[in-house]
């Protein structure tokens, strides 16, 4: 009898496309009739509502702001951790530490995202009755916590990176007389930069989606376009779970697929962004037959 | 005879591993010094351990000197006892240049191969950087070919332009002694032939030190050869050198079981 693990391997894929294209059209057959101007902006004029002239009350794009601020201070705060520490790991820890570390990665890795919510909202009201008795759950506290979350992502793909680059490399450049550190800033980061670049991605999508940290440290439904690091602000996930829970017709809950689409939309645009600067980056550093090869 | 080169007494092991057993090679300072062995007699760790590369592979320990002319008479490269500090590793490094088995350009485009190390450890201007590169793709013979597309990545070359290439990396950083470990061994015919008159040439002005694992292109380069086996010297050529055959024998004397190609 002829093994049926080919048919089920070519099965899987079709599999996942099939999810994938149902998932879409469920989102756009619901969400798509929504998709106009007063969806982001009520009945406020869009130039006005974008530099914040005048609030939006009932639309979404004050979450769309929202969103998009606290996923990049999130990626801000977790970068440069997160990086150092891969860096750490791959170059400089015995493979002791290594284990340590790692271990501790699994740790951040696994829990999950509403024990960090309420890390954070612990963590707050600890500040309150100790140092800090006007601290309040605001954007930095949610970028914060959702920067805990995401930091293992990146530390270990920037790690798997650095050690996935092939040994001549770092042998031919100790052989040019680099020392071990700009070995690592000037050809090893370089080199695996698409990787470090992917997991920040990864960190992205995360950071986007996440529900359940920012509801508890920060996120509200009606807060106006973000207003500074110690304020609430609104998000799109957070809006997509509000109207999810507390829609009172037909009309709100149609708002709700339109504010998923659009959270989806502005994901895919932040993903395709990054993928461009990525290119950018590689034509300029390795010369313009490679980057083609590349990806 | 000037000595580029002078190891003595030099023990190297990785861990528990005994790779080099005591001993003592020179190098004189023009011509090709060759080392000849079958795989696994050391040639290559001695070769880099005038460099001290093997430490960026792992726990190394060593006894014994190596020193060095890297422009101010023999220096010792290897921390000894009752003497100043060697140079700095980095130092050393950039001072001897090295050439590998597989060109390992960097993936980079042509000009950055050069350009980059020359910024990086020589902290050269833009300016003389450009006129470097141009000097030292011309000192291989590459500038004709690729002066057009110097913009290009370099792993667009050919096996034979990767490996020039890679000469004139090492060159431009204007080392004080070249080591070469089997820099034909992954060319087609026509290009190592090419690669073996370039490094003719350079014999004359470079001190260089040439692993390889082929009895003729011994013959054809050496000015001095070197017969290497487990880890210690058992035979040195510095006039009368043996012919391709002789060479042949000597390494199947000493490794019954292995046949050379």
């Amino acid at each position: 009898m002829k093994s049926p693990l080919p048919w089920l391997l070519r099965l899987a894929p079709l599999l996942l496309v099939a999810v994938c294209a149902v998932l879409l059209i469920f989102l756009l057959q619901r969400g798509l009739g929504t998709f106009s101007l007063s969806l982001l902006f009520g009945d406020v004029p869009p130039l006005q509502a974008i530099f914040g002239q005048r609030p939006v009350w009932d639309g979404l794009w004050p979450a769309c702001a929202g969103t998009l601020c606290l996923v990049l201070l999130t990626l801000t705060l977790a970068f440069l951790p997160g990086l150092g520490c891969g860096i750490y790991l791959a170059e400089y820890a015995s493979p002791g530490k290594a284990s340590f570390i790692g271990l501790a990665m699994d740790i951040l890795a696994g829990t999950p995202s509403i024990v960090m919510g309420l890390f954070g909202f612990t963590l707050i009201v600890f500040l309150r009755q100790t140092f800090l008795p006007n601290a309040n759950t605001s954007l930095l506290l949610s970028a914060g916590c959702l920067s805990l979350l995401v930091l293992p992502v990146i530390v270990s793909s920037s790690c798997e990176a650095l050690r996935a680059l092939p040994r001549d490399l770092r042998i031919t450049a100790f052989a040019l007389g680099m020392t071990k550190k700009t070995v690592i800033s000037k050809i090893l980061i370089p080199q695996a930069s698409q990787g470090i670049a992917a997991g920040l991605i990864l960190a992205l999508a995360r950071a986007a989606e996440d529900t359940a940290v920012i509801m508890l440290t920060g996120a509200v439904a009606n807060a106006g376009l973000p207003a500074g690091l110690f304020d609430k602000f609104e998000a799109l996930p957070f809006a997509i779970y509000y109207t999810a829970g507390e829609y009172q017709n037909t009309e709100e809950l149609a708002r709700g697929f339109g504010a998923a689409l659009l959270l989806l939309l502005l994901s895919v645009l932040l993903v395709l962004t990054a993928h461009f600067l990525e290119r950018r980056y590689l034509r300029q550093r390795q010369g313009f037959h490679a980057a083609g090869r590349a990806r | 005879m000037q000595l580029a080169v002078l190891v003595e007494n030099f023990s190297l092991a990785f861990g528990e591993d005994i790779i080099l057993n005591d001993v003592h090679f020179s190098a004189p300072s023009k011509g090709i010094s060759v080392l000849v062995g079958r795989s696994g007699s050391g040639k290559t760790t001695l070769l880099r351990s005038l460099n001290r590369l093997n430490e960026t592979l792992g726990q190394v320990k060593t006894r014994g000197r190596v020193r060095l002319d890297l422009g101010q008479g023999l220096e010792d490269i290897y921390p000894q006892d009752n003497a100043p500090a060697p140079r700095p590793l980095s130092e050393i490094r950039r001072l001897v240049g090295m050439v590998f088995q597989t060109p390992n350009v960097l993936p980079l485009s042509i000009a950055q191969n050069i350009a980059l190390p020359l910024r990086i450890v020589r902290k050269l201007q833009p300016e003389e950087i450009k006129q470097r590169i141009r000097h030292c793709l011309c000192q291989v013979g590459l500038w004709e070919e690729t002066a057009h597309r110097l913009e290009t990545s370099a792993e667009n070359l050919s096996g034979g332009q990767k490996q020039r290439l890679c000469l004139a990396r090492a060159l431009a950083l204007e080392p004080a002694i070249l080591l070469l470990d089997e820099p034909t061994a992954s060319l087609d015919v026509h290009a190592a032939t090419s690669i073996e008159e370039l490094l003719k040439e350079l014999g004359e002005r470079y001190p260089i030190v040439l692993v390889s694992h082929n009895p003729r292109q011994a013959c054809r380069l050496a000015s001095q050869l070197t017969v290497m086996e487990a880890g210690r010297i058992v035979n040195n050529f510095c006039h009368e050198l043996p012919d391709a055959q002789t060479i042949k024998s000597l390494l199947k004397e000493h490794s019954p079981s292995e046949t050379m190609s």
